[in-house]
């Protein structure tokens, strides 16, 4: 290894140490409208020993509540999210191949994943996407949600720790790339907590608590919910213009009022810009004159 | 009206499921099982510990939250009608 590279090592390894997160990162979140009863409902299930399912569409804050629930209880936080490709072994853990050769199936070579650590150290473990999980990852799920106990191979059998708490996190059936959750597993997710996008008056809190330099005036955060609403409307969006989208907007237009630069047609580009992933059209130019010619409208709206 | 509340769940809990899982629709979807009724009493029974009291909402929104999603419209009617039953029962006894 060269001088420089040793260098470089050395640095990352000290910057690595710096950014480890010992500890979790408040949870800012607005609980307000159906934020505030998601939450008390969460806490409710909780409290009743009863495995909630949070549902709603991409971005309206599903995994944020889980989140701050864990934050607030003091619970550690694990979470996986689901694909076609994940298999029990990543929520259960797997035994390291090399320490295995050395030393057999021992408690030394087992490097246990987030639903195991979870479970014995009492924390909050977050299914997301749940119902992107194939049968065989759900059906993993069915031993600790009804006995609160899970098999390990070769090692043995652990009960969960009193605090453990199971949250699943899915998008609505009809979203795509979502998967039936079996009945099985279905039988097993006691509370449905459903979100949807939130009121105007929530969603304006929500994007002025997520901008925190915020230079935009009501008038203008009104516009950015125009665009958002109007574009959430109209057909031709596929169902993503999320909570997400509106937080974009704002924190760009933020820096452009910063500059004194902000004006109705900077605020166009920029909404632009940031609700062109939404769009299911794949043609350019009706891209540039319909999507443009839809958030113009919007900025005229009361 | 003197009603003993862990009576009253456990019964709104029994009746709702019982009526819910007559429904042809329902049975076709997401049938309630005995987990359902379970949940039911175990959601309220929390939250009269919490709040010290139990409104006709709370029933109703807890056989709501414990119903698939595609069924919710469906228990929220049921909910409402069993709700009404056992309080015209209590009235009169």
């Amino acid at each position: 290894m060269t001088e420089n590279q040793c260098d470089s090592t050395r640095e990352f390894k000290e910057q690595f140490a710096r950014q480890i997160a010992s500890r979790p990162s408040e949870v800012k979140i607005v609980l307000d409208g159906q934020y505030k009863k998601a939450y008390e409902l969460l806490d409710d299930a909780v409290s009743a020993r009863l495995t909630p399912i949070i549902v709603g569409p991409p971005g309206v804050g599903k995994s944020l509540l889980a989140r701050k629930f864990a934050y607030d209880t003091q619970r550690p936080f694990y979470e996986l999210f689901f694909d076609e490709l994940m298999s029990p072994s990543h929520l259960i853990g797997t035994f390291n191949p090399a320490v295995l050769v050395s030393k057999g199936y021992c408690m030394e070579a087992f490097e246990p994943g987030p639903l195991l650590l979870a479970m014995v150290g009492g924390g909050v473990f977050v299914a997301q996407e749940l119902n992107r999980a194939s049968e065989f990852c759900q059906n993993s799920f069915l031993e600790p949600l009804e006995e609160k106990t899970l098999y390990i191979p070769r090692l043995g059998k652990i009960r969960a720790n009193d605090n453990f708490v199971f949250i699943a996190v899915a998008n609505p059936y009809e979203f795509s790339g979502a998967h039936r959750i079996s009945e099985a597993l279905r039988d097993r997710l006691h509370v449905w907590i459903s979100l949807s996008y939130p009121t105007k008056e929530t969603e304006l809190k929500i994007i002025a608590a997520n901008t925190p330099e915020n230079k935009l005036d009501p008038e203008t955060m009104q516009k950015i919910y125009n665009i958002i609403d109007q574009s959430r409307q109209s057909e031709e969006f596929s169902k993503l213009v999320s909570v997400r989208t509106g937080i974009s907007i704002a924190r760009i237009a933020s820096r452009y009022a910063e500059m004194d630069l902000l004006t109705d047609s900077v605020l166009v580009d920029i909404a632009y810009q940031s609700l062109l992933g939404s769009v299911t059209e794949r043609n350019a130019r009706w891209k540039e004159n319909k999507l443009k010619g839809l958030i113009r409208k919007s900025l005229t709206c009361k | 009206m003197q009603v003993d509340t862990h009576a009253l769940i456990g019964q709104f809990a029994a009746d709702f499921v019982a009526s819910f899982r007559e429904l042809e629709k329902v049975k076709e979807i997401a049938a309630p099982s005995t987990r359902q009724s379970i949940a039911i009493a175990r959601l309220l029974s929390a939250k009269y510990i919490k709040n010290r009291e139990l409104l006709e909402a709370d029933f109703v929104d807890a056989a709501v939250v414990t119903s698939y999603p595609r069924v919710q419209k469906i228990a929220e009617e049921i909910a409402k009608d069993t709700i009404r039953k056992l309080a015209k029962q209590n009235t009169s006894n």
